[in-house]
């Protein structure tokens, strides 16, 4: 048979491949919390201060070992965001430094339109009811009254779903 | 530029670290090899991480893994050669080093396999091709098997043989607390124990472990303990299996080549003589019997009679695998590390209870994908 002649031939097949990852420290205890009490902690370098959100159990700044929780929120900023349009509706994605953090979490805005975001604009959380120790327990971020982040400690903690 | 191995880290390999992420179990082994090493994380200049593509469903890893590593504001360069991954991280490390581009270099390897809940055939199937192969191979053990059958045709080996093989290394196993299986076991309890695929059966098997192994090579190792890298060869193979086990001789052809390379390179003649201590990647028994021929260590069919006379065991002429090998502790990733940095503290003098007297010249080897190999022999002189 002349190869000229041949159509293409494509093999099917489909990988399927079941996956389970560990938390570990850090952000274990970090989804523990949000998933029992619905709050948020970061972890606080000994050595450089920083206050990472999302924690993780050294600093990636300094590479020291990072132990001590600090609440953080549930009130923030968005420091600059997106509307991305690879899902149906559209979302808002942000990243937003939460009061107390010196990093921020990538999450989405919800309850406000794409032409009302601005960077710099207040949010709080949103966590969902019913929460299962994952990211999404936070449901998003919805705006919040703009107030400077000390007035806000000791006022509810974020809203609810 | 001569390069040394001056700190090796790696955790205690166990069937499921689910007490720790994937960058938190990395960051155990570096910490340990940066003590060993006596250097902070400044004095790292580049990292060469790896693992198996697939095992844990991310892409990048190189990324996920920089918690770990502390490549942040490095260079960082991921390697991932299937089962040599490890073997090829230690070469990439020592390449980067002998260079002269870099003075001190950290390899790290590691694997969850528990992540992929038993699936890991279904990632190893994967790395074969799709056309010809894909759609009949059943994973690493039957690909093996093939090996194990042809060595025992040629040969007559008895299953009884290729069993010493793990029993022995069960027995180094318990003596190294880094080791995932250090129960003993005897002969008549592995040729008893579920044919997997014949004449491989469960206990000839490597297993599936969980850990991760970090080594730092450098050039300027000052009053460290030192092992130096004095031959470092690496020979790839053919993509089918027909053509690995015919066409160019057999299954142990790239092992054969790479181990000659490094024996030149080394300045070696006598291997059996030369050579104190082999840190061997055997998969399962019949390899170690296969690839010790492979390696000079005795002639073609005298392997089961090199282990039935003693010589591999920890007091022997030439010992094999003093951790306990892969058939105690198999991180895929960080596997052929292990084999690296075991043969590092062999020649250093810091391998504890499973110590080999008095090493001057230490053999590791790395095995993966389809039959291709690397060696590394490491020695107390430049
Ligand atoms: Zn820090």
């Amino acid at each position: 048979m002349n190869p000229e002649q041949v159509e293409p031939v494509a093999v099917e097949g489909r990988i399927r491949i079941p996956y389970r990852w560990p938390a570990g420290r850090a952000a274990g205890t970090f989804l523990s919390l949000l998933a029992a009490e619905g709050r948020l902690v970061g972890l606080r370098c000994p050595t450089c201060r920083r206050v990472a959100v999302p924690p993780t159990a050294r600093c990636n700044s300094c590479r020291a070992a990072c132990e001590e929780q600090v609440p953080v929120g549930p009130g923030g900023s968005v420091t600059t965001w997106t509307l991305s349009r690879r899902t149906s509706p559209p979302q808002i994605l942000a990243l937003v430094r939460l009061d107390g953090a010196d990093t921020a979490l990538l999450h989405r805005l919800i309850g406000l339109k794409p032409e009302d975001v601005r960077s710099g604009m207040r949010v709080e959380a949103v966590f969902e009811k019913d929460r299962r120790g994952s990211i999404l327990d936070l449901a998003g971020f919805r705006p919040a009254p703009a107030e400077p982040p000390s007035a806000s400690a000791g006022k509810p903690a974020g809203g609810a779903r | 530029m001569n390069v040394a191995i001056i700190g090796c880290g790696q955790t205690n390999h166990r069937s499921r670290r689910l007490d720790v992420s994937a960058p938190e179990l990395i960051d155990e082994a570096v910490q340990l090899a940066l003590s060993d090493a006596r250097i902070g994380p400044d004095g790292i200049d580049a990292i060469v991480v790896g693992n198996m593509e697939h095992f844990e469903g991310i892409h990048l890893s190189d990324l996920w893994a920089v918690e770990g590593t502390g490549g942040v504001g490095k260079p960082q360069i991921k390697v991932a050669t299937g089962g040599t991954t490890g073997s090829s991280l230690a070469q990439a490390a020592y390449y980067l080093v002998a260079s002269g581009f870099y003075r001190t270099v950290m390899a790290v390897g590691w694997e969850r396999l528990s992540d992929s809940e038993g699936e890991t055939t279904t990632g190893i199937v994967t790395a074969f091709d799709p056309i010809y192969e894909r759609p009949t191979l059943a994973g690493a053990v039957s690909g093996l098997a093939i090996l194990a059958c042809q060595y025992q045709a040629k040969f007559k080996t008895r299953a009884e043989d290729a069993a010493l093989v793990v029993v022995q290394a069960r027995e180094n196993a318990a003596r190294n607390p880094h080791a995932h299986l250090t129960k003993p076991v005897t002969v008549a309890d592995v040729v008893k124990s579920p044919l997997l695929s014949s004449p491989i059966r469960y206990l000839d098997m490597c297993p599936t472990s969980d850990g991760a192994c970090a080594v730092v090579f450098t050039s300027d190792p000052g009053d460290r303990k030192s092992a130096w890298a004095r031959g470092v060869a690496s020979r790839h193979n053919h993509t089918y299996l027909g053509d690995v086990a015919e066409g160019s001789a057999d299954f142990k052809h790239t092992l054969k080549l790479a181990a000659a390379e490094a024996y030149r390179l080394a300045g070696m003649s006598n291997p059996r003589k030369e050579i104190d201590v082999v840190e061997m990647y055997e998969p399962c028994t019949w390899a170690a019997l296969d690839w010790a021929e492979a390696l000079g260590l005795c002639g073609p069919g005298e392997a089961a009679g090199l282990w039935a006379s003693g010589a591999t065991r920890l007091d022997g002429d030439i010992p094999v695998n003093p951790s306990g090998g892969v058939l105690c502790t198999n991180p895929i990733g960080a596997t052929g590390l292990v084999r690296v940095a075991e043969a590092a503290m062999q020649v250093r003098g810091i391998a504890g209870a499973r110590q080999v007297d008095g090493v001057e010249t230490a053999m590791a080897t790395g095995f993966g994908g389809s039959f291709w190999n690397e060696v590394m022999i490491l020695g107390a002189k430049p």
